[in-house]
Order: C-alpha cells, then structure tokens, then sequence
C-alpha cells in the first residue's frame, strides 16, 4: 500500500509543479503581449504631462523630462473646464445602460425561452437591422429629430439605441441555452411569465448582462458621431465632443491638453470595467465551487 | 431613466394549464409580444423611418444644404453611375480585403486571448483590463501610438523585422503597397480585445461538467475544444464574425486618422468614399446609393453565413446527441 | 438643464411631420418679421475661432459697448464635421444669425443655397466693407454681382525664416528672391547640414502666376492643368523631394505631420516655414514651443526678379448674415464691429482685418504687440515682418470659380502622394489631374445647372 501511495504523489507533485511552470509561462507570454496593448494609453498618459511641441516628436520620449501637471489644471478648472461634459455624458450613459440592458434582455428572453408564431422571422427581421450602414442613417436621423423636436436634446443620442440589436442576440443566445425545467417547475407553482424571467432566469445572467453592461458604458460614453450631428449647444456636449475643443480653428491639435481630456475620460470606462470585472470573478468562482 | 422603468411589461399572464384555449404553450399570445415590443418599436421608429429616409434619398441628387426644397429626384441615376464609377469598384475592393483579413483574425485572436485569459495566470484580473484598453482609448492616442510602431525607419514593428533579417521591411502607411495591411494589423489588434470580452463571458457559462466528463473520456484539450468549446461557441462565432463585418465595412475614424484614404488612394475604402461623396463634395444622394448598394451587400453576406452555421449547429447538436 | 422630456404624441406627430414634409417638400421655415434694432436684439452667431483665441475678449468688449444685444456664440471646428453641423444648423436645426465661412467653396455653397443676407448696400454704406464690392480689383467673391460674404482677414503667405540659422550659414536672403534662390539656398542650408530639410511646403507656382483661380480655364468650364505652370511647380516639388530639401513624403505620412508641421520650424530642423500670419502665435508661445533663435521674414519667392505677382493668400474668413435672422441690423452691429474695433482682440490668434491695415509706409505699430507679443523683440526681426506682411505689392488671391474645388483638392493630394513617393511620373500626374479635375468639374457644373 505504501509503495502504491508514494508514487501517485509524487506525480501529483510533479503536476503541479509543472501546473505552477505552465502558469508562469503564460504569464510572461501575456504581459507581453499585454505591452503592446498597454501602449497607447501610457502614451495617451505621457502626452498629457507634456508641452504640445514634444508630444509627436520622434524618437518618443515615455517619461516626461519635466511634467506638466498644469495640463489637467486647465483641463479641469479653466475658463471652460470640462465638468459639465462629464455630467451630461454620465447622464446618457446611466440612461442608456440601464435602458438598453433591460430591453435586451426583454426581448433576447422573449426571442431565446417564450415561443410564438412569426419568432424566427422577427428575429431576423431585427438582426438584419443591424447592418444597415450608419452613414446612411445619419442625415435622414438628423432630419426626422429635427422634426420631432429632439435635435440638440441628450435624449437624441439616448433613445435611438436603446433597442440594441447586439445585446438582443447576445441575451438570446443566453436564455436559449438555459435549462428549461426551472421555468416549468415556477409555471407549476403559479408563477406567471414575467415573474418566472425576474425571478428565475434574469439572475442567472448577471455575468452576460455584466459584459453587455460594459460594451454598451464604453459605446455610449465613446460615441462621437451622434452627438457630432444631434447636439448644437455646448452645454449639452459630452465628453467625446468636448474633447474637440482642443482642436483650433484650422485644425491644430492642442495634442497635450487634447490627451489631458482623454485620460480623464477613460478613468470612468476603467473603473466601470473593474468593477464588473470582480462580478465576473465572483460568478466564476461559483461555477467553480458547483 | 422613465425610459427603463416603463421598459418592463405588466405581469399579465395570469398562470394557466396549457390545455386552455387561445393559448400558446400556456400562456396568452400576446404575453411574448409584450416583451419584444419595446425593443421592436424603438427599431421602428429610430432606424425604419430613417432608414426609408435613407433610401429615398438614393434616388436623388442633393447637397443637404439647400434644404427638402433642393431635392432633385433622378431615379436610378446614381445607382447607374455607381456601376459606371471606377473608384466604387477599387474602394468596394480594397473594403472586401480589409475586412476579410481582419474579421476572421480579430475573431481568432479575440478567441485566443479568452481562452488564455479563462485559465491560471498571474495578474489576471488586470491582464483582462489591459486587453479591453484598445476599445476605450480614443482614436487619436490609438493613431498616434501606431504611427510610432509603423515608422518605416524607427518603428519598433521594423526594427523587429529587420532583426529577423528582413532587410526592407514594407513601409506601412508609407507605401500604397502596405497601407491597407498596417491597417488591417490595426484592426485586429484594436478589436481583438473586446471579442475576448464577450467570449470570455460565454466561456464563463460554460457548463464545467461537460469538461469533466470529457477528462473522464480521457479527451485532451485540443479534443475537448473541438468537442466541446467550439461547438457550443459556434452561434457566437458566426455573430460576432457578422457584426465584426459589418463593423469594419464601416470604419472610418481611423482611416481618416491614419491615412486619410492614402497614400494615392491606397486606402480609400468603401466608407471613406462615402463620407468623401457625402460630407466633402456634398452628393449626399450619391452617397447614399452607395450606402444602399453596401447594405445589400452586407445582406447577401450575412444571409450566407447564417444558413452556413444553422447548418452547422444541427450538425453538430445531432453529432452530440448521437 | 436637461432635455425635455418627449411625449408619445410628440414622436408620433413628429414622425407624421416628417412624413409629410419628405412628400411636399416643405421642410424650410418661415422667415419672421424682423425684429430689433441696430442696438437691440439676440445673436446666434457661428465661428470656428475658439474663445481663447481673442474671441472671448472681442465678445466681452462688444457686450460692454452694446449692451442691448446679446450674442451666443457657437464655436465650430473647421473641418467637414464642423461645416456639416452648421450647415444643418443653417437648414432650420438651430438659430444662426450670423455665421463664418471659410474657403471660397463653403462661402459659395451657402449662399447658393440662400442662406446668406445680400450686403452689398450695407457694405456700400461701410469705409473697410466698400472694398469687397469692388470689381476691380475684386477682392473676394461676388455672385452676379452682389457681395454676399465679407472678409474678415487679411491673410497673406509669408515666409517664416530661420535668421540664426541663416548667420550660421553666412547667407543673406534678398528681398526679390527668385524661386531658383528659395531652391538655391534651400539647398546651401541642407547641404551644409544647418538644415535637416529647408522647408515642409513647396511654392504654390501656379497660383503665384495665374492667381486663385489658376485651377480652371478662365470660363471656369474645364481644368488647367495643362497650363505650363503647373508642369513648372510639379517639377519643382519633385526636384526638391529628391534632393532632401523638401521634408520627405514617407515622412509626412509616417509622422502624421499636417498637424503640428510647425513644431519642425520651430525646434530648429527646418529653415523656412511658408505659411499666413496664423503661425504667428506658435512663435510666441514660448511655453509650448520653447525656442531660442529668431524668426524673420521674406516675401515668398518670385517667379521672375521684379514682376508682380500673386500671393496665394487671400481675405479669408468670411462673414456671413443669415437670411432667416429676426435681427438683421443688430446683426450688422456686429458685423462691423467684429472687422472694426472688437478686431485688435484677434490680432493675438494672428488675425488681422483689413479694417486694421496700416496706411502705407504708416508701420504698424499698433499692430505688433497683439500679432507679435511682448518679447517680440528677442523672437521676431519685428522690422522685417512689418516689412514683408504689409508690402506695397502685396497682391492678394481670389477665387472665384468653385465647381468641383473639393474634389479637385482630393485628387490633387492622392496624385502628389503618387508623385513623390515615385509612383508616377510628372507627365502621368499631369494627364491624370487634367483628366479627373475635368470630370469633377463637370459632374459639379452639370448638377447645379
């Protein structure tokens, strides 16, 4: 019995050592990689503590000699400081997550776990939307709003996407694949339709509304062409739009104070995604642990 | 915010046996509509009216500027001179290559990276930030940190090639040659991060106990991804590859950026002729006829690889099954 | 602060609206009766000057000296996206009063499409405005006649020169030099490595020849590419590519460089910059660009020694009063007091209105602390650049033809890429250029006919 035990432990030690080499190895393979997509924003970082005529200069220098940390002072308190920016994007932004990921996962849950006549082809109805080409909806969307009143609104830039055709499919691949017997169990005991998706099958998606939640913060707070073509007014700017100030009339960027603004609109993003990072962990961890 | 709060549909369906008359599957017809209707009369209103404004525009000849007063209704004759026009074709071409390099490695690498970052590693957490960085950083830093990497002469991309013993590297943006391919290298790397994004959740759901079964059977990874994995990531795939094509068919700020649609006209693609048309020369209808003619070409694509992969999901669900 | 809420009947009026007015075709607005006075009223004016750039000054001053109006200014950036917006703003999106437009094809456009007040007899009726109804010499564009736009700017090219760099080299630029001096000396500077490349432009020959409208014949029906010139100026840019004195196309794509050109002027690798006064503010921003030679001036560089010529700049900025303002006279007021006395707020940004125009052999004094800034002593040969902008001779460009210009300007960048990466020989480009500005030229004239 002896001699049977050591040797299986000794492969169990021989696996996870080379467990712990493998983990090492990946890990030194994607932080490499990870530089590489690490760079534009310690580049963004730099730019921004820098006078505008060393930020394209060649070869790059990584660490400012002298920074300047006045560069986020004017960004932030001068004569036009970019506060208001911030609220009217967080404002679309709240709006629109919170709006788009409920209706998605309406309609993905109707699309992926309730059956009716006429499904597949409206489901294919709303898929082929999505390849309509924004450059042609933009003038007629511009036109229509105008009419409507909603030109120079933030509603303009919130309303238009909240039915979102990719987090429709992606709920819907989701709620297809869950198992069915959950629902029919809670059908038995009374429960009604909406009920069983509120209860039952909504918090079983937290991790993928977690993702679509991500996607849909970093859309909206990035979008620059609907605000470019539906806001006039500066005071309903948003952050992306905002950050066109840096640029003067003929087309010179301020490129410091411009990467400035830039980093600080991308603080948001991040610490949104870190957050719903942990969500991510912590649901994996469960999986882990069924 | 209202928007959200309303968005919900009352409890209606009172619970019922499903042998009830005028019911489906237990529960009144109308139950499921009421779920789709709030995302299906957004699409209606926001993208179906403007998109019939869109087509209609096509058939015209219009600056926008001179108001619905100076529209010159022409019929067909955009789209005839669209057949007609040398540098549609080139610029349709030059979109196909772009996003046929760059949709299916973006997916690929997008996959890799889930797969990679779905297993031990050390600083996980923030590997998995890093990666997602390229969808949140705006064009301009994105261009500029490109512009240093592709440098012909000291460009780190270069300097690599030159230490593996290419002695003339291409010049990237430099040369109507490689333009188009440095930014294809851009594409892919700017959206990889974000397909792992949505992989890594779907992997995340992945039921553990099939893997486990699968270890039982003694399958190795490869087997297990090939039996497994993909199978179960195929619908996703297809999705993402439809929308990636769809993404890059329309790309435009870091075209505009990078190269402007040159050197010549090297990078000129479909969009960016659009957007010259429409928003330099003011042909808006012009423009929009070839907005009309890329959406059915992306419909025809689209459609094609939807039936490739319904079909190949039956096959694979009847292959599990079995 | 935010958006009004919108109703369902609102969307559902709003979507009837607009199917109807797609089906009528009646989608302008009532022009109002006007309202206000000379002294009273609200303005929406539109320009791509930021507010830093001495507007926000000018608007300051203006509120104090008219307190009765009160103006809203809308900045916009100056590319396709920023015209667009005030374009779409002009066609009913949002209240414009009065609006900037810049490049003689965005003028054109706008008042083709019936936005722009005619201010010919409120120009008539002004000292500096009369100029620019005049037909000769016309100053700016006309249209049957009538004046439509006012120039706001008197922007002539100059060119910037390295003067530390040049005493380093022992060179001494003539005031009457040729463009085979600019080449010559271009080549000294590099040759003797004071320079790594002279300059990051080449001269713009045919406009120094034929004027702004040396793109077309002079009925404005078909291009001119084929005139000797261009020939002369493609040749001359191609020798210079290859030479190294012109900074390298690979590089200029490679670095991105259209927007910071200046930045290689000013940290001492090139000797010239050719540019209009607007760099003026680039000198001075020592905190930006921190430099310590002094920068001088020469007119550009002609054609033949003692014969007129033109400059390629022109008046630019152009003001424009909307044809739809409940305002107009309150819009005048500003008009003129934005090229009269709000005007020294611009002369910092490197603005300077022909309001502003010293009399000849006058100097400029009262000009140079705004343009030049107060160590203008130590960067600038202040003597030179009074000198040189304000030149007896200064001839001016005009452009008036403006069928297909956008187009053209396409074409011409994508050819010169080919031509000086070595794709294509001159003959190809010019073939090329003749054939396509053509066609453009003629898809323009044939859809506005």
């Amino acid at each position: 019995m002896v001699s049977a035990v050591a040797p299986a432990d000794r492969r169990l030690r021989r696996r996870r050592r080379t467990a712990r080499a493998k983990w090492l190895a990946g890990g030194v393979a994607m932080w490499t990689l990870a530089l590489l997509f690490l760079a534009p924003f310690a580049w963004m970082l730099s730019s921004s503590l820098k006078p505008d005529m060393d930020v394209f200069a060649v070869p790059i220098q990584w660490l400012p000699a002298d920074p300047r940390w006045s560069n986020y002072t004017r960004v932030w308190t001068g004569a036009h400081s970019m506060v208001h920016y911030f609220v009217n994007s967080g404002y679309v932004v709240v709006a629109r997550v919170v709006g788009e990921v409920t209706l998605a996962a309406l309609a993905g849950y109707a699309f992926g776990r309730l059956r009716f006549r006429g499904r597949n082809l409206l489901f294919l109805v709303f898929l082929a939307t999505s390849i309509v080409p924004a450059q042609l909806l933009l003038v007629p969307r511009f036109m229509f709003f105008r009419e409507i009143g909603l030109y120079d609104s933030l509603w303009a830039l919130i309303l238009p996407s909240l039915s979102s055709v990719f987090g429709t499919f992606l709920l819907r691949q989701h709620f297809a694949s869950a198992p069915a017997e959950l629902g029919e169990a809670a059908r038995i005991d009374g429960a009604n339709e909406f009920q069983i998706f509120l209860r039952i099958y909504l918090p079983m998606a937290r991790p993928i509304l977690a993702a679509y939640a991500i996607l849909v913060f970093d859309a909206s707070w990035n979008d620059y062409e609907t605000p470019l073509v539906m806001l006039s007014s500066d005071e309903k700017y948003t952050v992306p739009l905002g950050l066109t100030r840096f640029i003067s009339d003929d087309g010179t960027v301020s490129a410091a104070l411009s990467m400035a603004g830039s980093v600080s609109s991308v603080v948001p993003i991040l610490i949104f995604f870190l957050i719903f990072q942990r969500h991510f962990l912590k649901s994996m961890a469960r999986a882990g642990l069924r | 915010m209202s928007v959200a709060t309303k968005a919900g549909p009352e409890p209606s369906a009172r619970p019922t046996a499903p042998a009830k008359k005028g019911l489906v599957n237990g529960m009144r017809w109308w139950v499921p509509w009421l779920f789709v209707a709030p995302s299906l009369l957004g699409l209606i209103v926001f993208l179906l009216v403007p998109l019939i404004g869109g087509l209609l525009i096509s058939f015209t000849e219009w600056d926008v500027i001179s108001g619905l007063d100076g529209i010159n209704w022409v019929g067909l004759a955009n789209f005839e001179t669209l057949l007609g026009d040398e540098q549609f074709w080139a610029a349709t071409w030059r979109t196909v290559i772009y996003a046929g390099a760059s949709v299916p490695l973006t997916v690929l690498l997008g996959l890799g990276l889930a797969m990679a970052l779905n297993r031990p590693l050390p600083g996980r957490a923030a590997l998995r930030v890093i990666f997602f960085l390229p969808a949140v950083v705006n064009v301009i830093a994105i261009g500029s940190v490109w512009l240093l990497l592709l440098n012909p002469t000291s460009g780190l991309l270069n300097q690599g090639l030159r230490w593996f013993g290419w002695d003339s590297p291409p010049g990237w943006i430099t040369s109507p040659d490689s333009a188009l391919q440095a930014l294809i290298l851009m594409a892919v790397w700017g959206g990889s991060g974000y397909i792992s994004v949505i992989y890594l959740a779907a992997l995340q759901e992945m039921p553990q106990e099939l893997y486990e079964a699968a270890r039982l059977d003694g399958a190795g990874r490869i087997r297990q991804f090939v039996t497994i994995t993909w199978p179960a990531l195929l619908p996703m795939t297809t999705f993402l590859t439809i929308t990636q094509i769809i993404g890059r068919s329309q790309t435009f700020g870091l075209i505009a950026f990078m190269t402007s649609g040159g050197p010549g006209d090297s990078t000129t693609v479909l969009s960016y002729y659009m957007y010259q048309n429409g928003f330099i020369y003011y042909r808006f209808g012009y423009a929009a006829a070839m907005g009309v003619m890329s959406l059915l070409a992306v419909l025809v694509l689209t459609l094609l690889l939807w039936r490739f992969q319904r079909g190949r999901t039956l096959y694979g669900e009847e292959d599990r099954d079995g | 602060m935010f958006a009004q809420q919108i109703s369902r009947r609102a969307l559902i009026g709003g979507a009837a609206a607009v199917g109807a007015a797609l089906l009528a075709g009646c989608g302008k607005e009532e022009q109002g009766p006007s309202r206000g006075s000379s002294g009273e009223g609200v303005l929406n004016v539109w320009g791509a000057l930021t507010l830093d750039r001495g507007v926000g000054a000018l608007l300051d001053a203006f509120k104090k000296e008219h307190p009765g109006i009160q103006v809203n200014y809308t900045q916009f950036t100056n590319n396709s996206d920023g015209n667009l917006k005030l374009d779409t703003s002009l066609q009913g999106g949002a209240p414009v009063d009065v609006f900037f437009s810049y490049g003689p094809q965005s003028v054109s456009r706008r008042t083709a499409a019936g936005y722009a007040r005619d201010l010919t007899d409120l120009a008539g009726s002004d000292e500096v405005a009369k100029q620019f109804t005049a037909t000769d010499p016309q100053l700016t564009a006309l249209f049957d006649g009538r004046l439509f736009a006012i120039p706001t700017v008197y922007n002539p090219y100059l060119v910037y020169l390295n003067q530390d760099m040049l005493d380093a080299a022992g060179i001494t630029v003539p005031e009457d030099w040729t463009v085979q001096e600019f080449h010559d000396i271009a080549e000294e500077l590099c040759g003797g490595a004071y320079a790594e490349f002279a300059t990051y432009k080449t001269l713009a020959i045919a406009t120094m020849g034929l004027g702004g409208d040396a793109q077309v014949t002079p009925d404005g029906t078909s291009s001119n590419f084929d005139h000797e010139l261009w020939r002369r100026q493609y040749e001359l840019e191609l020798a210079m590519e290859r030479d190294g004195t012109l900074f390298p196309i690979t590089r200029v794509l490679a670095e991105k460089v259209d927007l910071y050109a200046q930045s290689y002027f000013l940290s001492g690798d090139h000797a010239f910059y050719l540019d209009n006064p607007a760099t003026l503010r680039f000198v001075k921003d020592q905190e930006n660009y921190p430099h310590d030679f002094r920068t001088t001036f020469r007119p550009m560089p002609y054609l033949e020694r003692g014969r007129e010529q033109w400059n390629q700049g022109g008046y630019e900025d152009s003001v424009q009063i909307s044809a739809k303002t409940k305002y107009p006279e309150a819009a005048w007021t500003f008009v003129r007091y934005w090229l009269g006395a709000g005007a020294e707020q611009l002369l910092t940004a490197g603005k300077i209105s022909p309001a502003g125009m010293p009399a000849p052999g006058a100097g400029a004094d009262a000009l140079l602390p705004g343009l030049l800034g107060d160590a203008r002593d130590d960067l600038f040969d202040v003597e030179a650049f009074t000198r040189v902008a304000f030149a007896e001779d200064m001839k001016l460009s005009v452009t008036t033809h403006t069928a297909g210009l956008s187009e053209i300007g396409t074409i011409r960048k994508s050819l010169d890429e080919q031509l000086r990466l070595g794709e294509i020989s001159v003959d190809e480009l010019l073939t090329q250029l003749k054939e396509q500005a053509d066609a453009a030229i003629a898809k323009d004239l044939e859809t506005n006919a």
